[in-house]
C-alpha cells in the first residue's frame, strides 16, 4: 500500500514502463506487428499513472494534514 | 496527393562538407524526423478532411493541455499523460490512425523525449553538485562585488546569459542552467523559471548557429534568402525587445522599467540590432557574436554607479535574501571556485560545438532508431526511418552538462566542500525531481507525435491558411509559428513542420515570402516561452515540479503580446515591402 502512495516510485513506475515500451515498438517495427501493439499497451499504462495517482492521497498529503 | 519533402543526404566525405554547417546539419537531422539516408515525407496534401469540425477536434489535445496546466493546475507529468490519450482518441477514431500509426508514433515520441531527458538529468546533477558545495551561497554574496542592483542581476542572467548560452548550446540547456542559478540567487523560483523562458525565446532562431535558420533552407524554396533573413531577424528583434521589458516589469513594474529603460536599449541594439546587421551576411553567427557581445556589455553597464547599487524599487519576484542573510555562516570561498563548473561547461561548450574539427570528429559516434513506414486511412503517410532521432553521444548538450558536473564534483570535493551523506542528499534530490520532469516530457512529445503523425498538426494550419483572407493571414502566421513550437519546444522542429504550409500559402494568398517565412521563424522563437516541455525541464531543475501551471500563466501573457506585435509588424512590413 505504501508504494502506491509514494509519488516517486509511481513516477519511477511509469518512466520505466515508458523506457520499455520504446525498444518494444522498434521491435515490432523491425518484425512482428504484434510487438508495436505490445509496445503501445505499455506506453498507455506507464501514462496512466500519473492520472491515476492523483486519485490516490499521497504520503505527502497525509503529513500535510 | 502526398507531397514529399526530400532533405539531401550529408555528405559522407568530410571533404564535401561546409566546416561550420557540419555540426548544425547533423543537428538538424537528428531533431527533426530525418536521417542521413531517409526522406522524410510529409503529406501535406493528403486525403485528409478539411472541415470546422475536424480542426476543432484536432485543436481539442492542446486545449486539454493547457486547461489542465493552466487553470485546473494539474502538474505537467498528469496533464501530459492526459494529453496523450486525448490525442491518441482524437487520432484513432477521427483521423483514421491505427494501432500502428499510434504505436510507432509513442516510439518516435518517447525517443524523442530521451533527447530531451539527456539535458534534464546531468542539468539537474550540475545543480547538485553545485548546490552541495554551498556555491549558490557563495554565488549569492560573491556577485554583489560586480552589483548590488537586483534588477541588473535579473537582466544579466534572465536575459543576456540565457541568451548566450541559447547563442551556443540550445535544446533547454540555457533554461535548465539558468533556472536553478537565478534560485541560488534568491529568486522565487516559479519565477526563475519564467523569466530565462521568456529571456532566451528571441535567440531560439538563429542561435545554436542557427539551426533553425539553415533546417528551413532545407524545406522551403526561398525566393531570396537574404531578404528572408533580414525580414526574420527585423521581426525577431520585436521579442527581443518586449522579453527585455517584460522581465524589468516583472522585476519592479513601472519603476523597474523605468530603470531598466537604458541598460535594455543598449543590450537590444546589440542582439536585435547586432542580429539584424549581421543576418543578411552570416546568418550562422548572426545570433552567436551579438549575445557574446552583450554579455561583456552588461558586464561594462554594471560598473555605472546607477547599476551598481542596490535599487530603491520594490520587487516580489525575490525572496528575502533567499531566506539566509549575508552574514550567516557559509561556505567561504571564491565567487571564481564556486562557479568553477559552469565556466568548464562554456569552454566545453565552445570547444565542442563551435570549434568545426573537434565537433566534426565528435559527431561520428550517435545512436539512432529504426521505425517502419506507416500511413493513415486519409493518407498521411511517414516514411520508414533506418536512423531516426540520430542522438550524437559525444556532442550532445547532456554529455556537455554531464562533463561539468563531473569537473565539478571533483573540484570541490578535492577542495572538501561535501559534507556527510552528499551522496544521498544528492540522489535523492535528483531522482524526486527529475522523473516527474521526465515522464512529462514523454507525455508532452508522443502527443505530439501523435498529432503529427495523424495529420491533425496539418489539419490545425492548413485550416487557419485556407479559410483566413490574405492580410489576417499574415497576422496569424507567427501564431501557427508558435503552435509549432508549443508543440515540440523547438524552433527548428516549428519549421520544419510548418514552414512549407507557410510557403505554399504565402504563395496562394500573393503575399510576401519572406515576410510569411519570418512570421514564422519569429514564432517559433515566441513558442518557445510557453512550450510545456520547456517548461518542465526549468521547473525540473528548478526543484518546482508541478507548478508548471504558475509558470505558464506568467510567460503567456508575454507570448501572447508578442504575437500580436509581431502580427501586426508582418502585415506592415508586407504593406512596405509589397
Amino acid at each position: 500500500m505504501s508504494l502506491l502512495r509514494n509519488q516517486t516510485a509511481l513516477q519511477g513506475i511509469a518512466f520505466v514502463l515508458l523506457m520499455v515500451s520504446l525498444p518494444v515498438v522498434v521491435l515490432g517495427g523491425l518484425g512482428d506487428e504484434l510487438w508495436l501493439l505490445v509496445g503501445l499497451a505499455v506506453a498507455a499504462v506507464g501514462f496512466l499513472i500519473p492520472p491515476l495517482a492523483k486519485l490516490v492521497p499521497s504520503e505527502d498529503d497525509e503529513e500535510d494534514e | 496527393m502526398a507531397r514529399e519533402l526530400s532533405i539531401p543526404p550529408y555528405p559522407r566525405k568530410a571533404s564535401e562538407r561546409r566546416p561550420v554547417t557540419a555540426w548544425v546539419y547533423a543537428t538538424h537531422c537528428k531533431r527533426h524526423r530525418s536521417d542521413t539516408t531517409a526522406k522524410a515525407v510529409i503529406s501535406v496534401e493528403s486525403d485528409l478532411p478539411i472541415t470546422l469540425a475536424n480542426w476543432l477536434l484536432a485543436l481539442v489535445p492542446i486545449i486539454v493541455l493547457l486547461i489542465l496546466l493552466v487553470v485546473l493546475r494539474w502538474t505537467a507529468a498528469q496533464a501530459g499523460a492526459v494529453g496523450f490519450f486525448t490525442a491518441a482518441l482524437i487520432a484513432w477514431l477521427v483521423f483514421q490512425s491505427d494501432t500502428g500509426v499510434l504505436a510507432v508514433a509513442t516510439g518516435k515520441g518517447v525517443w524523442d523525449g530521451v533527447f530531451i531527458l539527456l539535458v534534464v538529468w546531468p542539468a539537474l546533477m550540475l545543480y547538485e553538485v553545485s548546490d552541495k558545495a554551498g556555491a549558490f551561497d557563495v554565488l549569492r554574496k560573491g556577485i554583489t562585488k560586480f552589483t548590488e542592483s537586483k534588477l541588473m542581476l535579473t537582466l544579466a542572467f534572465g536575459w543576456v546569459f540565457v541568451c548566450f548560452l541559447q547563442g551556443i548550446a540550445g535544446f533547454g540547456t540555457p533554461i535548465a542552467i539558468v533556472a536553478p542559478l537565478l534560485v541560488g540567487l534568491g529568486m522565487r523560483p516559479v519565477m526563475a523559471v519564467a523569466i530565462p523562458l521568456i529571456g532566451h525565446s528571441f535567440a531560439n532562431m538563429f542561435g545554436t548557429l542557427a539551426v533553425g535558420w539553415l533546417a528551413t533552407l532545407q524545406v522551403v524554396e526561398l525566393n531570396n534568402q537574404q531578404a528572408t533573413a533580414l525580414e526574420t531577424a527585423a521581426l525577431l528583434w520585436i521579442p527581443n525587445l518586449l522579453s527585455g521589458l517584460a522581465i524589468a516589469w516583472m522585476y519592479g513594474r513601472g519603476k523597474g522599467v523605468m530603470k531598466a529603460l537604458p541598460v535594455i536599449g543598449v543590450i537590444t541594439l546589440i542582439h536585435g540590432g547586432g542580429q539584424l546587421a549581421l543576418a543578411g551576411v552570416n546568418p550562422i553567427i548572426s545570433n552567436f557574436i551579438p549575445t557574446t557581445v552583450a554579455l561583456g556589455a552588461i558586464l561594462a553597464l554594471m560598473r555605472i554607479p546607477a547599476y551598481n547599487k542596490p535599487d530603491d524599487i520594490e520587487t516580489d519576484i525575490f525572496e528575502d535574501s533567499g531566506g539566509k542573510t549575508e552574514d550567516e555562516d557559509g561556505p567561504e570561498y571564491s565567487l571564481t571556485l564556486a562557479m568553477s563548473p559552469y565556466f568548464v561547461l562554456i569552454a566545453v561548450s565552445l570547444l565542442v560545438l563551435v570549434v568545426p574539427p573537434v565537433n566534426e570528429y565528435l559527431g561520428r559516434f550517435g545512436i539512432g532508431l529504426p521505425f517502419p513506414a506507416v500511413e493513415t486511412g486519409y493518407g498521411v503517410a511517414q516514411a520508414a526511418e533506418e536512423n531516426y532521432g540520430d542522438i550524437e553521444i559525444f556532442t550532445h548538450p547532456g554529455l556537455l552538462l554531464l562533463f561539468s558536473a563531473a569537473a565539478g564534483y571533483a573540484i570541490f570535493r578535492a577542495k572538501g566542500l561535501y559534507k556527510e551523506g552528499f551522496g544521498k542528499n544528492a540522489w535523492s534530490g535528483l531522482v524526486g525531481n527529475a522523473l516527474p520532469a521526465s515522464v512529462a516530457v514523454l507525455g508532452f512529445l508522443t502527443l505530439s507525435t501523435i498529432m503529427d503523425h495523424s495529420g491533425m498538426t496539418t489539419v490545425l494550419a492548413q485550416g487557419i491558411a485556407d479559410v483566413a483572407p490574405p492580410m489576417v493571414y499574415a497576422f496569424a502566421a507567427n501564431w501557427i509559428g508558435i503552435l509549432g513550437a508549443f508543440m515540440t519546444s523547438s524552433n527548428t522542429a516549428s519549421n520544419i513542420l510548418f514552414g512549407p504550409l507557410q510557403s505554399e500559402a504565402a504563395s496562394a494568398a500573393a503575399l510576401n515570402q519572406s515576410a510569411i517565412i519570418g512570421a514564422q521563424s519569429t514564432g517559433g522563437a515566441i513558442g518557445n516561452a510557453i512550450a510545456p516541455a520547456n517548461v518542465v525541464l526549468g521547473t525540473g531543475t528548478a526543484k518546482i515540479s508541478g507548478q508548471e501551471g504558475a509558470v505558464l500563466r506568467k510567460t503567456l501573457p508575454y507570448a501572447a503580446a508578442a504575437a500580436v506585435l509581431v502580427g501586426i509588424a508582418t502585415v506592415a512590413l508586407i504593406a512596405f515591402t509589397g
